[in-house]
């Protein structure tokens, strides 16, 4: 019997839109802070695609191992950004949001940069979450 | 051993949590204010033009950090779900 994940038009589809979203979802961080969107969209949108395809075709693209450094490095970098805040300022997070510049994506340099963390963070654990659904046998 | 380690590590993100709020509990004091502050002047100041990404990640950052924290938290709880079924 013949199922979704047989489908050749979904695959090639699918797997070729694989890029333009994960591009679109960079772009969505990096705007983050000027136009709608920013780091928890981002990295949903990134999870959504990994596990369409996941969910589709039961194969992982990626191991765990990777899915789990991503979301250590962004919570690494937010918290490298809350220690930086106390140690230049003696607040938390504190005097780091006067780096800024005149173009669009760094208007407010400390912003993308707290986008970034969120965006890596939540990309790896929205995939790591449903992976632990998908690979859940009893549910 | 695996559960000591979900277990030492939840206790460590609580415990962050609380080390982070501590310094702002001391000096609790409540501020009755008629006016609400004027987001548009706050992201004029940081150069930010998204209203939403100037409040979450500007005065309410703090709430978004523990966001990140609970969102970590739900990957290790369904972990240890997982691993005791």
């Amino acid at each position: 019997m013949r199922s979704l994940k047989d489908s050749t038009i979904l695959e090639v589809s699918i797997t070729k839109l694989f890029p333009f979203v994960l591009m679109y979802s960079f772009y969505v961080f990096s705007y983050g802070a000027n136009l709608p969107g920013g780091g928890f969209q981002a990295g949903v949108l990134f999870g959504t695609i990994v596990v369409i395809i996941e969910a589709l075709f039961e194969h992982k693209i990626y191991p765990d191992a990777l899915y789990g450094w991503i979301e250590f490095f962004g919570v690494a970098m937010l918290g490298a950004a809350l220690a930086a805040g106390l140690v230049f300022s003696g607040f938390f997070f504190g005097r780091l949001y006067a780096w800024q510049s005149t173009s669009l994506v760094f208007s407010n340099i400390f912003y993308w940069i707290l986008n970034l963390a969120i965006y890596l963070e939540v990309a790896g654990s929205i995939v790591l979450m449903f992976r632990n659904f998908l690979d859940w046998k009893d549910a | 051993m695996r559960k000591i380690l979900y277990c030492c590590f939840a206790a460590l993100l609580v415990l962050s949590g609380g080390v982070a709020l501590a310094p702002l509990l001391s000096e609790f004091q409540v501020q009755v204010r008629s006016s609400v502050p004027s987001v548009q002047t706050m992201a004029v100041h940081m150069n930010v033009h998204n209203m939403v990404s100037a409040i979450y990640l500007g005065p309410r950052l703090f709430d978004t950090f523990l966001e990140v924290l609970i969102v970590i938290l739900t990957v290790y709880g369904i972990k240890y779900i997982r691993s005791q079924a």
